[in-house]
């Protein structure tokens, strides 16, 4: 009888590999959890986009809920994503944009093209600033609330479903607190 | 005419060679390195895993966001921070991922010790097999 338990030791272990491996490591390798979540936004300042004499900086985003979408003329994905910006601008949500490695020219001129959903974008012509914010890829979008911390990071394409089910909730929630 | 294919050839063979030295020439911008700090920059570049391209050190990759992490690596350096202070920075912005060779701390105690756990393990089910085997046969040899 134990030497029939002991035979099922292996046959356990394998069970209980593929339960850790399963769980522990089902999600998308390329899915990172940013140690930014939950803190305050890092401190930064680059030119508008349109107005280079304007800065934009943490003081733009003061006592407001805002999205900080980062986004590129080269970026194929953010095309998608652009008629969902505009959505979510028309459902009163404030955006802002960061041009992340880009000339103003392309930028402009992408979003003449594809609709352009924000307030002001910050334009950051080398990459270091969106590389202070810890971002991996275009597009990704911050939640930042009124306090100025990051409340959620969206990697990738935000999709209208997306949109619906987790930006516009969390956005009211934000709003809602003083 | 052989001289001739052979010079078109020599062209062309330098020709295809030129965008990899140009990949591989440090990089030119208002942040060049003096050469005390260049070893200390390939090194922590080599160290760095780009965020996007993942199995990839930000050194070689082409990714726009491991060209800056290079310039903020430079700056650091320049701006005289240590190796320690740099990669603190890389894993407040990009969690323990960024460093090829992450610190020992309760996160990470599994990844570096695992592996001599589970060898452990595996000694001691060993040598428990083993006892009970001799013991079995000492049994058996008692019972003639």
């Amino acid at each position: 009888m134990r030497r029939w338990l002991w035979g099922l030791l292996p046959l356990a272990i394998v069970v209980a590999l593929i339960v850790v491996f399963a769980t522990r490591f089902g999600h998308d390798p390329r899915f990172i959890p940013s140690p930014l979540v939950h803190k305050p936004a890092p401190q930064f300042s680059l030119p508008e986009l349109y107005q280079p004499e304007r800065k934009i900086d943490n003081a733009t985003f003061h006592g407001k809920v805002v999205l900080f979408n980062v986004f590129a003329s080269w970026c194929v994905s953010c095309t998608d994503e652009a008629p969902v910006l505009d959505y979510l601008r028309q459902q009163g949500v404030n955006i802002y944009g960061l041009d992340f490695t880009d000339t103003r020219d392309a930028a402009k001129a992408w979003l003449k093209h594809w609709g352009d959903p924000y307030q002001a974008v910050a334009f950051d012509h080398n990459g270091e600033e969106g590389a202070n914010w810890g971002i991996w890829g275009v597009p990704e979008t911050y939640v930042i609330d009124r306090q100025g911390r990051i409340a959620h990071k969206f990697t990738g394409v935000i999709t209208q479903q997306i949109a619906n089910n987790k930006v516009l909730p969390l956005v009211k929630r934000l709003e809602q607190k003083p | 005419m052989k001289q001739a294919i052979s010079a078109i050839l020599t062209i062309g063979l330098i020709a295809a060679t030129l965008p990899v030295l140009a990949a591989t020439a440090p990089e030119k911008g208002p942040n060049v390195l003096p050469p005390r700090l260049e070893a200390r920059y390939q090194a922590l570049t080599e160290d760095l895993r780009c965020p996007v391209c993942q199995n990839e050190p930000i050194a070689t990759s082409q990714a726009q966001i491991a060209g800056a992490l290079r310039k903020i690596v430079r700056q650091k350096l320049l701006a005289g921070e240590s190796n320690q202070q740099i990669k603190q920075y890389m894993i407040s912005r990009y969690g323990l991922f960024a460093v090829y060779k992450p610190p020992l701390e309760r996160s990470t105690f599994l990844l570096w010790f695992g592996p001599f756990i589970l060898l452990l393990i595996g000694i001691i089910v060993a040598a428990l097999a083993i006892r009970r085997r001799r013991h079995s046969l000492t049994d058996s040899e008692a019972g003639h």
